[in-house]
């Protein structure tokens, strides 16, 4: 049987963690020489930051909290935001975004069924960009700076890992599942709309209309990438919440392991 | 007279090469909603008493819309793939393309978004004076101009570098912090709001939308109208350097 | 010992109709008018290891559909295949490792930022080539297909031809056993052709490969393929060597003669040019016709020609075959 696994994914974990160090050790070397672009990239992760965390400061000019988080809090819910955000742009986005385009009209699909590996591994994670990793660095340089002078409990931080982890899969589910959109109706490009619903991650749910908070925790689950896990930190693990998490990333990843291969079996013709 | 005619030529012949995308256009629609629509949640739940609060950021959702402006995607690219070449050889202002071109995109753009303003505006129980909206008619006029010249400026450094995309991101944050976007600009702080409103970009959005909101009952055209001479005289400059380094690239 | 196997294979699929105007749109979204094509119609060949055959057909015939199932990229919706003893649709790794599939129109997939050696590198990794193999293999590549200018270069800066060349390396790296080649000389220029053809036929002869390649220009196929299996709207139309092709499909032969006399009477005049002539004589009458040539005209020089396949293809391909 565990032969049979290897012959069908075409090797097991390691193979796949080290097709993804090759590739982002290539892509780093890339990107560095190119100067000029890297501090472009640089100064624009550098500003973008800013101008969040200016956004959030002047509230705190207005007011000791907001939707009952404090500055000190927000920060953290920033730094989480864009930490993920960054491993988001770094490790998912070169692959899946835009993929009705380049995967399928351009057959680059057709050259990842072709290679010995799982085709949803190559199509989704293969490739990186490492410059967005800068964000993830601010990222944690934000948190830094809120967490500084909170008082945290260990079971708080592992839980904030666990749920930072479940987010990032839950993240990695729905740009596939997007992206399997496009076996179905090629024309159709939503992740301009998960784009626009990341952007509202930035900010604590409770903010938000009960209609928009609905959609967030449930549709397109944003909270799970800031929200919660920052909460978890801050204010201590609830089980239902750390379990309920847990279950949100294994359903999603299932689910968009399913989609895949509904989507492979049509794009192959295996169904008709 | 003769530009006139080719910019409404132009200007019709874009609206409907547009309409076949109105796909892509509700995302952009989306796109330009989403930060306001932020702004309006934080500061509602600042100020919950305040109705104007809401009836500004419906009036900037508007703004926003009316003036949006995509020369990094669309004028930009004619320098990277040296189709700007064709347009050079034209008997006519190769501004006028562009112009077009925003024009439509923004026609779509309000038609599409109008709903979505409307919605929003029942669904808060805005209040509009209509008499404010119509005063902040040609605030808005001149804004859509600012926000024009401003981007198109951007897009011209792709002359220069291959980047253009982070350059025009970049004013965007300006627009997005300065412009009363991410706050009104009366609740920044002190000296922050006095820079803010010397600087061009409260003038793109802010002010037209204060005075829709009615917020602020007028003035500060003069204020906008400077920094269209001002950024019309830049944008010359920079675009007679610029295209004497293309022609002289030669590619 | 066959390498590819194929019976009765089938392709069909629903291609939906679109109608002009507004109205026809509209309804189209609410109930789509499908209608099915018949890609493959029953396709049956075989190729032994080792052998290279070409697979020729007009646009549209089939060619691609086939290569795509070989390969595994698409699945038949009937008959049987085989290639190195594998159902290819089922993507089994060791299947994949054992076979390529080039194709002219994109050589090159993956990060167009990266270097020729770092995609190199990376397919080492991907198909789990031994390091000293790898080594080897790469050094015989780099000689056979003049990669050492290219190993530093990015992916995209490369002209067409050179991203031919490097396809075929990273195609090769892994000495695969089975190649399908798709139009591996469209859009090259004559010598860069002819170096890709050259590059085909001495790792053939060095690894004793199987090759399956399809291909537009007749050059590729009459250098590279003792056999031509032609399929036309689906079906197999001639499976065979390259000589009897064109004694089938054209049933005419060409006398080529030098004559100062006029030889019209004797055969449709394709060409002529100062004393040269060339005449076009239906096969079974070619040795009365050059006997009577001799006899009635002064003859300086004659040689009987099969028509340029070029020609024979062409006209196969208009008229259909039979």
């Amino acid at each position: 049987m565990a032969d049979r696994r290897t012959a069908v994914y075409g090797g097991g974990i390691v193979k796949l963690l080290r097709l993804v160090g090759v590739g982002f050790s290539m892509a780093l070397r890339r990107s560095v020489a190119f100067r000029i672009n890297l501090v472009f990239d640089v100064l624009l992760a550098f500003t973008g930051l800013g101008t969040a965390v200016a956004a959030v400061l002047i509230v705190f000019t207005r007011a000791d909290s907001l939707a009952g988080w404090s500055k000190a809090e927000f920060l953290v819910l920033i730094g989480t935001y864009q930490l993920i955000t960054g491993l988001r742009g770094t490790f998912i986005d070169p692959n899946l975004s835009w993929f009705p385009e380049t995967g399928i009209r351009n057959g680059k699909l057709d050259g990842y069924l072709l290679q010995p590996a799982s085709s949803l591994f190559l199509a989704s994670l293969s490739l990186s960009s490492p410059l967005a990793l800068i964000q993830f660095v601010l990222g944690i340089g934000v948190l830094g700076w809120g967490i500084a002078g909170q008082s945290l409990t260990a079971a708080g931080v592992v839980s904030w890992l666990v749920l930072v982890v479940a987010g990032l899969v839950v993240t990695w589910a729905l740009s596939v599942l997007l992206a399997c959109l496009a076996f179905w109706a090629p024309k159709l490009q939503l992740d301009v709309f998960f784009h626009s619903a990341w952007q509202l991650g930035r900010y604590p749910t409770d903010v938000f209309a009960r209609p928009i908070r609905v959609v967030l925790t449930y549709v397109f689950p944003m909270a799970l990438i800031a929200s919660v896990p920052s909460a978890a930190l801050l204010r201590g693990p609830q089980v239902g919440v750390l379990v309920g998490g847990v279950l949100a990333a294994v359903g999603a990843a299932v689910l968009a392991g399913a989609a895949w291969r509904a989507g492979l079996r049509r794009y192959t013709g295996a169904t008709s | 007279m003769r530009t006139a005619v080719l910019l409404g030529f132009r200007l019709r012949q874009e609206v409907l090469e547009w309409s076949g995308a109105w796909w892509f256009l509700l995302t952009l629609v989306v796109q330009a909603v989403v930060a306001p629509l932020i702004g309006l949640f934080v500061w509602s739940a600042v100020y919950p008493d305040d109705p104007s609060i809401a009836r500004y950021y419906v009036a900037v959702i508007l703004v926003t819309l009316m003036t949006e402006s995509f020369e990094q995607h669309t004028f930009s690219e004619r320098i990277y793939d040296g189709t700007l070449s064709h347009e050079l050889l034209r008997p006519q202002p190769v501004v006028i393309g562009v112009i077009g071109m925003n024009l439509a995109i923004r026609a779509w753009l309000t038609l599409l978004g109008a709903p979505v303003v409307v919605l929003t505006g029942f669904a808060l129980r805005a209040g509009f004076d209509w008499s404010a909206v119509l005063r902040s008619t040609p605030y808005i006029v001149v804004a859509a101009v600012l926000v024009f010249l401003w981007t198109f400026l951007l897009a011209l450094t792709a002359f220069w570098t291959d980047r253009v995309h982070a350059v025009v991101g970049f004013g965007s944050q300006l627009i997005f912090l300065f412009g009363g976007t991410a706050a009104p600009i009366g609740l920044l702080p002190d000296t922050w709001r006095r820079v803010a409103e010397v600087l061009p970009f409260y003038g793109m959005n802010g002010l037209p939308a204060e005075i829709a909101a009615g917020r602020r009952s007028g003035g500060g055209l003069g204020y906008q109208l400077i920094w269209v001479v001002v950024l019309v005289a830049v944008v010359t400059v920079v675009w007679r350097i610029g295209v004497r380094r293309y022609t002289a690239v030669g590619s | 010992m066959t390498a590819v196997e194929v019976e009765n294979l089938s392709m069909s699929y629903k291609a939906p109709v679109r109608k002009g105007g507004l109205r026809a749109a509209l309804g189209s979204l609410v109930k789509r008018e499908y209608k099915t094509v018949q890609a493959l119609d029953e396709v049956s060949f075989a190729i032994a290891r080792g052998e290279v055959a070409g697979f020729i057909g007009p646009n549209g015939a089939g060619k691609t559909t086939t290569m795509k199932i070989l390969s595994g990229i698409l699945h038949p919706t009937g008959g049987a295949v085989q290639v190195l003893d594998n159902v290819p649709w089922q993507r089994r790794a060791v299947f994949l490792k054992r076979i390529a599939f080039v194709r002219g129109s994109q050589p090159v997939g993956g990060s167009q930022e990266l270097t020729v050696m770092d995609s190199l590198e990376y397919q080492r990794l991907l198909y789990d080539v031994p390091r000293p193999d790898f080594r080897r293999t790469l050094a015989e590549l780099e000689a056979l297909l003049d990669l050492e200018p290219l190993l530093e270069r990015q992916l995209r800066a490369l002209s067409l031809g050179e991203r031919m060349r490097v396809g075929l390396a990273m195609a090769l790296i892994y000495r695969p056993e089975v190649l399908f080649l798709d139009e591996p000389t469209i859009g090259l220029d004559v010598s860069a052709a002819s170096q890709i053809r050259e590059f085909v036929s001495e790792y053939v002869e060095q690894t004793g490969a199987t090759v399956l390649l399809t291909s537009h220009y007749m050059a590729d196929v009459a250098s590279l393929c003792p056999r031509l299996i032609l399929i036309d709207r689906g079906r197999v139309e001639y499976d065979g060597p390259l000589a009897e092709l064109s004694a089938r499909l054209s049933p005419y032969k060409l006398i080529r003669i030098s004559t100062q006399g006029d030889p019209t009477a004797f055969g449709e005049v394709v060409e002529k040019a100062d004393g040269q002539w060339v005449l076009r004589v239906p096969r079974d009458e070619v040795a009365g016709t050059t006997g009577r040539l001799l006899q009635a005209l002064d003859v300086v020089d004659l040689a009987i020609e099969e028509p340029p396949l070029e020609k024979v293809i062409d006209q196969a391909y208009r008229g259909g075959l039979r």
